[in-house]
């Protein structure tokens, strides 16, 4: 066999392997897509997996809202925002930093701030004062792995974990137990 | 062993034990020998074997012993066998959905390959009510100043092309939205209409449909009913706001139809054409006790349920006449099959898939944690309404507008998950609401004629021994016989018909053949009629798909 052969060979068995290799990755990655992202393809059938109970801090989703309506909720009852308790929000599951910060009584007011124009803020105006509404993107729900909420005494609760209530393309809401 | 040489009747059976071996084998073979029409279940494509119900020791009523079609028995009998199987649906129509934009029509029908569809134009109006009749698609389109194209119109089912207006209300209130409903008093059935008329009134028509009127409807027969302000309540119930309701749904077993906005919603019985209160929903409680403010009202995952106040954009309920609603939601869908609420939010992205208990008076708060619900993110579709068979519509609103078929993954256990199929592409903006399917249809009375001639291997002239008989599903699953009476009259052509024989609780399922007792179908036959109404105790009925006839002569 000569070396143009010898070439030409490797050059198809190159090709070959490529589309081995495609032809195992397309599908695998095709099946695990979760819809509504692109626009469907008629005939295109996808399964749709529910919101598990809870979401660990550690694993939130990637593709969370920046927008999130977040219910404290202080060991049974809902966070009062007249008790000076501060809620703080950490990357790691322990120690460190807060790299964001939150006053129970700004409950009251966050609802209204700007940027968050969308319809769902209308049906905020209604709900309970331990709810908060952050909407303007200074926080980074990827980050949040721990929060922490600390009352004027120094008592202090913690949570590592969010459930989902309400999931939307731009609002999600959470509720958050502190123990 | 001496083989079975006649028919088998009942007291022939009862009479020894081996002849119930032997007319158990005859049927058996008869099963046997046609058995190209297994069904199949949708799920997981095992065939759905069919059993063959005797005319046994119980004999006909009683429910006779059942074989399985899968145990073998030698095919050496003389013989002869026919069988078919023909389309009958308990329904308006086959599975279907109607998609209304500002300027067309277009039906899809959703068991054919390819989902095949139908169009009708329309005069260009954003706004439509919709509900699927037996004349084909009513709309109701809202009052933006133009009489040309607001009030009722019908795509016809049997006439595809234009859209036609069957009823222009004078005095519809400037952008008042019409909602429309159809329902049948005793056997006489009706189309029915609810709007906001110009003095601000709730205002209720209905007419009688006759199809040898133009259009179908005999709008000379109209008669209609003026109630309270639009935006004054009744009963518990508050206003909906001067431009009326956006949704409505229909129970037909109460003849109840109720309209809502996102404010709040009314009530009207289209028989007595009385006002409806609060208190009339079964479920009114789970949206709180408007008398007692601090009553509770029901959580379903992300839904607060709401009978009064705050509700979902577009009105619905369930089969069972319950009214289901929320605050923020967009809409609901009740799917009879594996008794689930489909549920979304206002702006499309949550989808929510709960049991339907959660919503019955009775029920409770329901949660991912009790598994009684779950919540599906990014399943885009506002618009919903279910086929009946175990899938529902949605639409994507937009431009152009995107049709699905969502379905359980595994009906035994929502956190499966939903399947999502896209199934068409609308040009222009589903601006819409439910039923746009059919589901909360009465039954319409059935008639039909299986003429043995036209069934494979039927010999004109030869004596029929036995026949059997059984349906199907349009979900393909096994199902039960709801809602629905099963009457037969087997007759030879050109003979004057026998009575019907109510067989209703003996074709009881769908997974099972019934042989029909010989003194009511054998001997000189060569046609039978079958005859299916609603049973009148529920709307949650069986969707049935075809009509198996198997025999042997």
């Amino acid at each position: 066999m000569n070396l143009k052969k010898q070439k030409k060979f490797a050059l198809m068995g190159a090709l070959g392997l490529a589309m081995f290799v495609a032809s195992v990755i397309i599908p695998t990655s095709c099946g695990s897509r979760t819809p509504v992202k692109k626009p469907f393809v008629v005939g295109e059938k996808v399964v749709v997996t529910p919101l598990p109970e809870k979401y660990a801090l550690a694993s939130l989703p990637a593709d969370l809202p920046r927008k999130i309506l977040l219910t404290f909720d202080g060991g049974g009852k809902q966070v009062d925002p007249d008790s000076g308790a501060l809620i703080l929000f950490y990357d790691a599951l322990e120690g460190g930093e807060a790299f964001y910060s939150i006053a129970a009584a700004d409950f009251k007011f966050i609802h209204l701030r700007t940027g968050c124009a969308s319809g769902d803020v209308a049906l905020l105006d209604n709900s309970v004062e331990s709810d908060v509404l952050i909407c303007d993107g200074s926080l980074d729900l990827n980050r949040i792995r721990r929060m922490e909420l600390v009352y004027p005494s120094g008592k202090k609760k913690v949570a590592t974990s969010l459930s989902p209530e309400y999931h939307e393309d731009e609002v999600m809401a959470a509720g958050v137990l502190f123990r | 062993m001496k083989r079975p040489t006649k028919a088998l009747s009942a007291n022939d059976v009862r009479s020894s034990a081996w002849r119930l071996c032997l007319g158990s084998a005859a049927l058996l073979f008869i099963g046997a020998a046609c058995s190209n029409s297994t069904s199949y279940d949708s799920e997981n494509k095992a065939p759905a074997k069919k059993s063959v119900k005797a005319a046994g020791a119980e004999g006909i009523a009683g429910g006779g012993k059942t074989i399985s079609k899968g145990e073998a028995v030698p095919r050496s009998d003389k013989s002869a066998t026919f069988s078919g199987e023909v389309p009958f649906q308990s329904v308006a129509s086959d599975a279907e959905a109607w998609v209304v934009t500002s300027t067309n029509v277009t039906r899809i029908e959703l068991n054919k390959p390819g989902w095949p569809k139908t169009q009708w134009s329309l005069p260009a109006n954003d706004g439509n009510r919709t509900y699927v009749s037996e004349l084909g698609l009513l709309i109701g389109r809202t009052n933006r100043g133009s009489a040309t194209n607001r009030g009722v119109w019908l795509a016809r089912r049997d006439q595809p092309g234009a859209s036609v207006k069957i009823y222009d209300p004078a005095d519809m209130g400037n952008q008042s939205r019409l909602s429309v409903t159809s329902f049948k008093i005793g056997s006489q059935p009706y189309i029915g209409f609810a709007y906001a008329s110009a003095s601000g009134n709730k205002k209720f028509v209905r007419m009688p449909i006759d199809k040898t009127k133009p259009n179908g409807v005999d709008v000379a027969r109209k008669e209609e009913r003026e109630f309270g302000p639009v935006s004054a309540g009744l009963g518990g119930f508050s206003g909906v706001g001067s431009t009326g309701a956006y949704g409505s749904f229909m129970d037909q077993t109460r003849k109840a139809f109720y309209l809502g906005s996102g404010s709040g919603a009314w009530g009207v019985n289209v028989e007595t054409m009385a006002e409806l209160p609060l208190s009339s929903l079964p479920n009114w409680r789970i949206g709180g006790d408007p008398l007692n403010p601090a009553a509770p009202k029901r959580k379903i995952c992300n839904f607060t349920m709401g009978t009064s106040g705050s509700l979902s954009y577009a009105l619905s309920g369930d089969l069972k006449g319950n009214l289901v609603a929320s605050a923020g939601a967009y809409t609901f869908a009740h799917d009879p099959v594996n008794n689930v609420i489909f549920g979304n939010s206002s702006s499309g992205g949550a989808f929510t898939v709960a049991k339907q208990q959660c919503v019955e008076a009775n029920g409770a708060d329901c949660s991912i944690a009790a598994d009684s619900c779950h919540i599906f993110p990014n399943v885009p579709v506002g618009p919903m309404s279910a086929v009946g068979d175990g899938r529902v519509v949605g639409i994507q609103r937009g431009s152009p507008s995107r049709v699905f078929l969502i379905s359980l993954k595994d009906k035994a256990n929502i956190k499966a998950g939903v399947e999502v199929t896209s199934i068409a592409e609308i040009p222009g903006d589903a601006y819409m609401y439910n039923d746009f399917t059919g589901v909360t249809l009465y039954a319409p009375d059935q008639i039909k004629v299986i003429d043995f001639k036209s069934l494979s291997g039927f010999q004109a002239g030869k004596p029929v021994k036995q026949v059997v008989a059984g349906w199907s599903a349009q979900s393909k699953n096994r199902e039960d016989l709801r809602g629905l009476k099963l009457e037969l009259a087997c007759y030879k052509t050109g003979k004057s018909k026998p009575t019907y024989v109510d067989y209703s609780s003996q074709l009881k399922n769908s997974a099972s053949l019934f042989a029909i007792d010989a003194k009511d179908c054998s001997g000189d036959i060569d046609a039978i009629e079958v005859k299916m109404s609603s049973d009148g105790t529920t709307n949650n009925f069986t969707r049935l798909s075809t009509f198996e006839i198997r025999g042997a002569q």
